[in-house]
C-alpha cells in the first residue's frame, strides 16, 4: 500500500509541474566515462577518476600503486546496458547517478611466466554532472 | 485504517485535476521569452542555447535576464549530452570474477607485487 500511495504522489506531482522529469543520461556519455575510468586504472590519472567519497579510496590507490605489477592494464570486453539510477538538480546543473555493466580483463607481463590475464565483471556507479556553462 | 489510506489515494490522484482547474499549471504563469531565447528552446540547438545563456549571465542589464537563462538551464539540461560533462567514479559491484578496483587484492588472487 505504501508503494501505490509514493506512485500515486510522485504521478501528481510530475504532472502538477512540481517536480521534473528524468532526463536519462545519454548511454554514449555514460560509456565514454567508464572507458576513460578503466583507461586510467593502475595509473596516477585514476586519482582524478575517483570520487572523493569512493569507498577505500585512498587505500586501492595505494594498493595498485605498490602491489600492483607497473605495466598491468584493463581492456573492455564488452560494454553493457548503461541505466540512470538517479538524478538530481543541483542550481545550473543536472547530476546523475549512471550504472554501466561493463566485462574487462587485466593484462600484465609477469617475468618468467610471459602474458598474464584475470577477467571480470561489474556494474560501475558513475556521477555524472552536466553543467548548463554560465 | 483502510478506509483513511483509500481517502488518502483518492485525494492523491485528483490533485492533477485540481491544479488543471484552478489553472494552476506553472507554464501559463512565466513571462514571455525574448524571441531569440524563444526560438533556441524551440529549435532546441545546444550551440545556440549554452551561446545565449552565457550572454544573458553577462549582461545583467538584458531585458527579461532572469526568465531568459532559467529557460535557457532548462532547455540545455533537457537535452542529454548537452552542457559540460564531468563524471567520477562513486563505487563498483563486482558480479563475477576479479574486481579490479578490490582496495585489497585488485588483481584477485594472483601473487602481486611490482
Amino acid at each position: 500500500m505504501p508503494r501505490r500511495i509514493a506512485a500515486l504522489a510522485a504521478a501528481a506531482l510530475l504532472w502538477a509541474g512540481v517536480v521534473q522529469a528524468q532526463v536519462p543520461v545519454d548511454p554514449t556519455v555514460a560509456r565514454q566515462a567508464v572507458e576513460r575510468v578503466l583507461a586510467a586504472w593502475n595509473t596516477p590519472e585514476l586519482g582524478h577518476w575517483l570520487a572523493t567519497d569512493f569507498v577505500g579510496r585512498d587505500q586501492l590507490l595505494a594498493t595498485l600503486n605498490f602491489d600492483v605489477p607497473p605495466s598491468a592494464r584493463l581492456r573492455i570486453l564488452a560494454i553493457g546496458g548503461v541505466q540512470t539510477l538517479q538524478q538530481e538538480r543541483r542550481g545550473n546543473a543536472l547530476v546523475s547517478l549512471v550504472s554501466v555493466t561493463v566485462r574487462a580483463q587485466a593484462e600484465w607481463e609477469q617475468p618468467g611466466q610471459g602474458l598474464q590475464r584475470r577477467e571480470g565483471t561489474a556494474e560501475y556507479i558513475l556521477r555524472i554532472s552536466r553543467e548548463a556553462p554560465r | 485504517m483502510k478506509a483513511f489510506s483509500k481517502r488518502f489515494i483518492r485525494l492523491l490522484a485528483i490533485l492533477p485535476l485540481a491544479a488543471l482547474a484552478a489553472d494552476n499549471n506553472p507554464t501559463n504563469t512565466q513571462p514571455a521569452l525574448p524571441e531569440p531565447v524563444a526560438a533556441a528552446v524551440a529549435a532546441a540547438d545546444c550551440e545556440q542555447l549554452i551561446a545565449l545563456n552565457k550572454r544573458y549571465h553577462q549582461d545583467a542589464a538584458a531585458a527579461g535576464r532572469l526568465a531568459a537563462t532559467a529557460a535557457l538551464e532548462d532547455a540545455i539540461l533537457a537535452l542529454p549530452g548537452c552542457g559540460q560533462i564531468d563524471a567520477a567514479l562513486v563505487r563498483v559491484e563486482p558480479i563475477r570474477g576479479v574486481d579490479f578496483f578490490d582496495r585489497e587484492r585488485p588483481l584477485g588472487d594472483t601473487a602481486q607485487g611490482r
